[in-house]
């Protein structure tokens, strides 16, 4: 629903896992779970400490392989 | 491919002893419909009621509404659903005019969520199925049924009632046929090049709820991951798409006599060139959903080849959202656009009315508003929902959207939200 | 049809009692028609009789808000009035604010319809036109005969509660408000036509307007996380079992703060889900999948941000009015700040 968010003004905005499950998702074992949820909320979190002048889309790389790089750095 | 619907009128709908259709009174066997219905195990009691413009009567709980056809020459009814598998949308097809069935919930998940029609009175006007006669079918589910067993029995007892009826014209001659005939879009004859090819988006499901898996709603496919694709207009018109479970502003009798595809028939090689209809489901995810407008997009300007899509969507503010961003892809693409929205605001402001604001989206339509508040008189018989009779027997307050047939989202409907 | 009884509402100018130098007159009535509500008798014709103009100063309502239209509402019930009748103000402000807060005044608290007339830069255009009908009128008094004959049609219309037709057809300022209506034709047939009017490259007229949302200014972004407070707000419909604040499934106009002091995490057994507008089963099975309490409380361990905020807050947002939305984001808001809250995580549906 990134797009209504843009619509309504949100500035930083990070897509999210779906709907019915937007920080999860119960097709994943819950180990690949916990590590989406964790990949999600780090790039929430860079989406805080960046400077943005509208709404923003923190787009997301949707590869499962990439989780583990964005977990560990989102731990430095 | 060419279709030939061939119409009878009905005008009176009476209980009898044989079904027969003689000088537009359709005559219908209420015990033997009873008995076919009931051979379906997992329903365990069937009541039937007609009920005729103009009575006082208001049947509750609707849970969907479908209109009388038969398949005549070997042709399947309702492919994948009811029938065997085939294609549908051409031969011919025995259709009635003026009789609706109506199906009601004997297991309804919220007590409190109805929705009614109205044989007289204000609410008459706003819908369809106060102007037809409607025989409506009550079924209640067997021990152990579970929800989704529950509805795909009952809907299938309403498409079997939908043939039962139609079938009962079949040796009667017709009183009109329409013949719907369009070849595939690349065969344009010359003088016709010039039109403004059309296409029609139709955006059959909402994903907010996944489909059960035996909620058939293309070719009996429960279009759980299905993608955009390209069917023929007849195969809409004939039975190859009924609606699934969650009905919000939407029939299946709607999408039989599919007001987008007569509209463009109608208007097939006069003022414009229909250049055929893209299916899509709302997706639930956002790569998903911006997969299947670049998919959508793609067959509309790249292999229809149209200049303008018309859309319509089912569901609520994701399907909304969803349909935009696929118009907005074919803008995007050259093709000019027109959607049929809902008036999503739920206060009667005009900055509620939409959730998109995407460039080139300026032609937009309105179905009217689901939440304005109405009131409707009381009525003397109440069908379909017996423990409710002494709520909705009486006058009430309720929504434009609890009134079946007032609000259909593929645009039969009449009701408009105006802005003031 | 019975002749209608109709007040008028003018301002020390159009009222003949003077220009700026009286526009420090109080309230006061004389009975019939005065100064410009004489076009307005004689736009009414037979239909109605101005049986008093009520006039006062543009300045002694500026500068008396609370009390001057309580004045005038008195002044007016006095007359036992079928309709009234406020300005034209064209392009004075002053004169304008007070024409639609009188007419609000009327329509609310004496229940009779009300209409004034303004050019569309005058100020009471935007305070009052979702309240009060305004007809459009050019910058200065021209026109006044033609306008004031738009402004008698409407009021008419509104006292007699006869249906109106579209904002462009009575002249009026459109009041964002929607109200269903029977077309002729089916929306697929509208669809048709508007469809191929816009291929034509002909004007069309959407039957919805284009929202306009004001831009938010984005808050500066956080220096760093290691001593930021990070608060958990959702949407999705997130209740403890039991739903004590009574949160509503559809079209809320509550919100819940929920403590997790202590807690690393969120127990599926203490908590529920009320919202409508999706399958709740995942979220309900577990509740991280929408407010994801155990990331980060392994975030606030490891020291990568320094405090997650013991509550979290929830509400609805289905059918959600934009007016509760913005006023319940206002309120989360004013909390989270006087808690010391540096950002927050919002998951939405």
């Amino acid at each position: 629903m990134t797009p209504v968010a843009v619509m309504v003004g949100a500035n930083r905005i990070v897509p999210a896992a779906g709907i019915i499950h937007p920080l999860g998702n119960a097709e994943l074992s819950a180990e690949d779970e916990k590590t989406l949820r964790r990949r999600i909320v780090a790039k929430a979190l860079q989406a805080l400490r960046t400077e943005v002048a509208q709404p923003t889309v923190f787009g997301g790389d949707e590869h499962p392989t990439a989780i583990h790089d964005a977990g560990e750095r989102a731990g430095t | 491919m060419r279709l030939e619907l061939h119409w009878s009128q009905v005008e009176t709908l009476t209980a009898g002893t044989s079904p027969r259709l003689a000088e537009k009174t359709l005559e219908v066997n209420l015990d033997e419909l009873r008995a076919l219905l009931e051979t379906d195990t997992r329903l365990q009691r069937i009541h039937l009621d007609l009920t005729a413009p103009g009575d006082s009567c208001r049947i509750g709980r609707v849970v969907d509404v479908m209109a009388p056809r038969a398949k005549v020459d070997g042709g399947e009814d309702f492919p994948g659903v009811l029938g065997q598998l085939t294609r549908v949308g051409s031969g011919r097809t025995r259709a009635l005019a003026g009789v609706a069935i109506v199906v009601t919930d004997q297991q309804p998940e919220n007590p409190g969520a109805l929705a009614l029609i109205d044989m007289s009175g204000p609410a008459a006007a706003l819908t369809a199925f106060a102007h037809t006669h409607n025989l409506v079918i009550s079924a209640w589910p067997a021990s152990d049924v579970g929800r989704s067993e529950y509805l795909s029995a009952i809907r299938l007892a309403g498409l079997k009632a939908a043939v039962h009826l139609a079938q009962a014209a079949r040796d009667v001659e017709a009183d009109a046929v329409e013949v719907f005939d369009l070849p595939a879009p690349t065969r344009v004859p010359v003088t016709w090049q010039h039109l403004p090819r059309v296409a029609y988006v139709f955006q059959i499901h909402s994903h907010q709820r996944p489909t059960g898996i035996d909620e058939g709603i293309l070719y009996g496919d429960p279009v759980r991951r299905m993608l955009p694709t390209v069917v023929h207009p007849n195969e809409i018109l004939d039975g190859a798409i009924v609606r699934g479970f969650m009905g919000r502003h939407a029939t299946t009798y709607a999408i039989q006599n599919h007001p987008v595809v007569r509209a463009l028939y109608a208007r097939h090689g006069h003022t414009l060139w229909f250049a055929g209809v893209v299916l899509t489901v709302a997706q639930a995810t956002e790569p998903e959903r911006v997969r299947s407008a670049c998919l959508a997009a793609g067959l509309v300007a790249h292999v229809l080849g149209a200049d303008g899509a018309l859309f319509t969507k089912i569901g609520g503010g994701a399907p909304h959202v969803d349909m935009a961003q696929a118009a907005a892809q074919c803008e995007a693409l050259g093709v000019k656009t027109t959607l049929i929205v809902e008036d999503m605001s739920t206060d009667g402001s005009q900055e509620g009315m939409l959730l998109f604001n995407f460039p080139g989206l300026d032609a937009l339509v309105n179905v009217g508003s689901g939440q304005e508040r109405v009131r409707l008189p009381a009525m003397e018989r109440v069908i379909g929902a017996d423990d409710l009779i002494p709520t909705l027997q009486g006058a009430l307050q309720t929504t434009y959207g609890s009134i079946c047939g007032a609000i259909e989202q593929v645009g039969a409907s009449r009701l408009m939200a105006l802005v003031q | 049809m019975q002749t209608l009884r109709v007040v008028c509402y003018l301002n020390q100018f159009f009222g003949q009692l003077g220009g700026e130098d009286k526009a420090g007159v109080g309230p006061q009535v004389t009975p019939g028609a005065v100064g410009a509500a004489r076009a307005v008798q004689q736009a009414l014709g037979e239909a109605g009789t101005v049986v008093a103009t009520v006039v006062c100063g543009d300045n002694y309502i500026a500068e008396h808000p609370d009390t001057a239209v309580a004045e005038l509402l008195q002044l007016v019930a006095a007359q036992r009035p079928d309709l009234v009748v406020t300005g034209p103000a064209f392009l004075a402000g002053r004169y304008g604010v007070a024409c639609g807060a009188l007419c609000a005044g009327v329509q609310a608290q004496l229940k009779v319809p009300a209409v004034t007339g303004m050019h569309a830069e005058n100020p009471g255009v935007e305070m009052y036109r979702r309240q009060v009908y305004i007809v459009q009128t050019g910058p200065e008094a021209t026109r006044m005969l033609d306008e004031v004959r738009r402004l008698v049609s409407l009021g008419l219309k509104l006292a007699r509660r006869e249906p109106l037709g579209s904002p462009a057809v009575e002249g009026y300022f459109p009041r964002g408000l929607t109200h269903n209506t029977i077309a002729d034709h089916n929306a697929a047939q509208r669809a048709t036509a508007m469809l191929l009017a816009k291929l034509a490259g002909q004007r069309i007229v959407s039957e919805v307007p284009l929202p306009d949302f004001p831009q938010v200014p984005a808050p500066p972004p956080l220096k760093e996380l290691q001593h930021a407070t990070i608060a958990l707000v959702t949407d999705g419909g997130f209740v403890p079992r039991g739903n004590p604040d009574r949160i509503e499934a559809l079209a809320a106009t509550r919100y819940g703060a929920y403590s997790i002091q202590g807690q690393r995490q969120l127990d599926p057994g203490q908590y529920d889900n009320v919202h409508r507008g999706y399958d709740t089963t995942y979220v309900k099975q577990d509740p991280h999948r929408l407010l994801p309490v155990d990331v980060a409380r392994e975030l606030e361990q490891q020291g990568t941000i320094g405090k997650l905020h013991e509550t979290v807050y929830s509400t609805t947002g289905v059918a959600t009015t934009l007016a509760h939305s913005a006023r319940m984001g206002r309120e989360i808001a004013a909390q989270l700040r006087a808690a010391g809250v540096d950002a927050v995580i919002l998951t939405s549906t």
